[in-house]
């Protein structure tokens, strides 16, 4: 019962520019933040934008991040997460072109699909006719995702590509403390450190392991020290 | 309160409430619009519309309701967009209803795609002059013109070109621009409307027609059947037809023999990758459009390393150039190069313990075994901690994981590995040589 009401009162972690730690990736933050911004307009600003990095770089956060700046903005993104596609069908790309800003996520699962990649390959297409903007993001290049499609991959990579890079022990500390304070916790620099020298070290691993120390810690109404996360096992 | 803040409300609840994946997918491309009778929610298009009602609408009601004061509120879920500036038109003015269907509509020119912003070299001479020719007399030059070669070699933008000059001269000629992808496409769900009547005098009262990677008709009998009779109208009323492919037309197998000979009926020409002068001669006439010069010797530097495509060429360009704007930094071939690590490196597998420990047990001539070992002795101690210390570097493992990778060592011998061989680098040449190189050779 008392975890039931703590999962009501957390606060989630929504993915804005404002909670990415950019470390090494800050030109690739901003940039996207430009292109956004130009989203929809007639002003210059990119119309292809391409992510790339291992998993747990921020790539899904940062589209994310965009497609929130753009709402902020008045335009109403869409968002389509292909790692999902056998879930839903090509139908969720039709018509897309009437709106400003699309987010294609996990570019990389469609690879060799041959339904999927003449649907990516056509929304690419009546977008840039529409002058929309696609950002999309995948595990590796344009060059280096594996479509069957090459038209494909050399539309993915019309306009600017950037990795994403890892980030460094430092900085996953301080981005474990980041997030934790936009959660409303208290993490000693101690703890973060325990937490990096026990713990997978992915930031995704990291912020899931935050997620379960915040729901532990509310239900228990205990602070968060070395002892109370062992105890979490 | 007003309608969208009241929609504004319940986006903050269902952020909370749905995963970042179902909120950014599902609720975040809806807008709201506040009528009389409630809110009408607008999706963009009927399978998003579909998901939502199934899923979330009666979700998204109770919340707006009780934002409402806990009045009642009315809504409504339907396909269309509220057009806004200058974003692209939706098909319906204002806002659409799913009973309306989006109308039919050919693809248009892109007045970017011109003679003057092409850059001609040996490579599309021919083509290049060609489609100058029908651009002129369309209908009597070359009739069909097809042009082939490989993919961003420049054939949609000569034939966009083409397409321009023609509207140029004759302002109200309807001419079309359209990928075969969605020739097929969109012949698909005229069928599936009963439309196809309309697709088909759409298509035949055009005054050119100019249709890209026509080599996506292989396999397609029925588009096939229905291009070929479009093709024949066009052509019969002296209407000029542009295609283009990604080879030669007796290489299309699994397009119709009788379609693969009239596409060679007129004149068929070639593009070919360009050379290394008119790849940097593109790169600096791009450049100059976005308003800025670039170095020679940078052109050379990107032109020489992407020889297949211009459409890459321009890729790597934007990227330089942005890189420049947003680090301040000035355009060099270090900021090229480090800007087309991201566009050609191909990122391998993540680097893995076990390939840490084979590659410093090579590097220090021991064995992996000695790395698991329980051997203190120096020339097995130091590489062990070495290859600790870069596993911590270059995985995401665990320290307790890595100790086990290391013959069931503590992660307090990790830490230790890694204090160490830290402290040893800012004070030894030798160990700091050592531990970058081996990181060179892991990592690239």
């Amino acid at each position: 019962m008392n975890a039931q009401l703590a999962l009501n009162l957390q606060l989630k972690d929504s993915s804005s520019f404002d909670n990415f730690l950019p470390a090494r990736n800050r030109e690739v933050m901003d940039h996207l933040r430009a292109a956004v911004e130009a989203a929809g307009g007639n002003a210059g600003g990119e119309r292809m934008f391409f992510l790339w990095g291992e998993p747990g770089t921020g790539k899904s956060h940062l589209l994310q991040a965009a497609c929130r700046q753009a709402q902020e903005h008045g335009v109403a993104p869409v968002y389509i997460p292909l790692a999902n596609s056998t879930e839903f069908s090509t139908a969720i790309l039709e018509d897309v072109e009437h709106v400003p800003l699309v987010c294609l996520d996990d570019v990389d699962r469609i690879a060799g699909d041959v339904v999927w990649e003449p649907a990516v390959f056509n929304l690419c297409e009546r977008q840039r006719e529409a002058r929309g903007t696609v950002i999309a993001a995948g595990a590796a290049n344009p060059k280096h995702l594996g479509l069957r499609m090459p038209e494909l991959a050399t539309r993915l990579g019309w306009g600017p590509v950037y990795q994403l890079h890892a980030l460094n022990d430092a900085e996953k500390l301080a981005a474990i403390r980041l997030r934790a304070r936009n959660r409303g916790l208290e993490i000693t620099e101690e703890v973060s450190r325990y937490i990096l020298d026990r713990y997978p070290r992915d930031l995704r691993s990291l912020f899931d392991l935050l997620e379960r120390i915040d729901r532990a810690s509310l239900a228990s109404q205990r602070r968060i020290t070395i002892p109370f996360i062992r105890g979490l096992g | 309160m007003t309608q969208p803040a009241l929609w504004n409300k319940c986006l903050g609840r269902l952020e909370e409430e749905l995963s970042a994946q179902q909120f950014n997918t599902w609720i975040r491309p809806l807008q709201a619009v506040q009528e009389r009778e409630g809110v009408r929610l607008l999706a963009p298009n009927r399978f998003v519309m579909d998901w939502v009602k199934e899923r979330f609408l009666g979700r998204i009601a109770e919340l707006l309701g009780e934002y409402a004061n806990g009045g009642g509120v009315n809504v409504l879920i339907e396909v269309g967009s509220q057009g806004r500036g200058t974003a692209p038109p939706p098909a319906v003015s204002h806002v659409s209803s799913p009973a309306r269907k989006r109308p039919l509509v050919l693809g248009r020119l892109n007045p970017d795609f011109t003679f003057e912003s092409h850059v001609e070299g040996k490579s599309n001479q021919l083509a290049r002059a060609a489609a100058k020719q029908v651009g002129e007399n369309p209908g009597r030059a070359y009739n069909p013109l097809f042009i082939y070669g490989g993919v961003g070699l420049g054939k949609t933008h000569l034939m966009q070109a083409a397409g321009n000059l023609m509207q140029q001269h004759n302002p109200t000629a309807s001419i079309a621009y359209v990928h075969s992808e969605r020739f097929v496409a969109d012949m698909v769900k005229a069928l599936q409307h009963n439309a196809i009547n309309k697709f088909k005098r759409l298509y035949r009262n055009l005054d050119a027609l100019l249709i890209d990677d026509i080599q996506f008709f292989v396999g397609k009998e029925r588009s096939q059947e229905e291009f070929f009779h479009t093709f024949n109208a066009l052509l019969e009323g002296q209407r000029q037809v542009i295609i283009t492919a990604d080879r030669f037309p007796k290489e299309l197998v699994g397009v119709e023999e009788r379609l693969v000979s009239r596409f060679g009926s007129g004149l068929t020409v070639s593009i070919d990758p360009p050379e290394l002068e008119t790849r940097v001669a593109i790169l600096m006439k791009k450049a100059k459009q976005e308003g800025t010069e670039l170095p020679e010797e940078v052109a050379f530097f990107v032109a020489k390393r992407i020889r297949s495509n211009v459409r890459e060429l321009e890729g790597a360009l934007r990227r330089i150039l942005a890189s420049a704007f947003f680090t301040g930094s000035p355009i060099d071939v270090g900021l090229a190069s480090d800007s087309l690590k991201d566009l050609l490196t191909f990122q391998d597998r993540l680097v893995t313990v076990n390939n840490i420990q084979k590659t410093v047990a090579e590097y220090y001539k021991i064995r992996v075994s000695d790395l698991h070992s329980k051997s203190r002795s120096r020339q097995v101690a130091r590489p062990r901690q070495v290859a600790m210390a870069l596993s911590k570097e270059l995985t995401n493992y665990s320290l307790p994981e890595i100790g086990d990778a290391f013959g069931g060592r503590d992660h307090t011998t990790v830490l230790h590995a890694c204090r160490k061989i830290a402290d040893l680098a800012s004070k030894d040449a030798r160990t700091k040589e050592d531990y970058n190189n081996l990181l060179r050779i892991l990592t690239t």
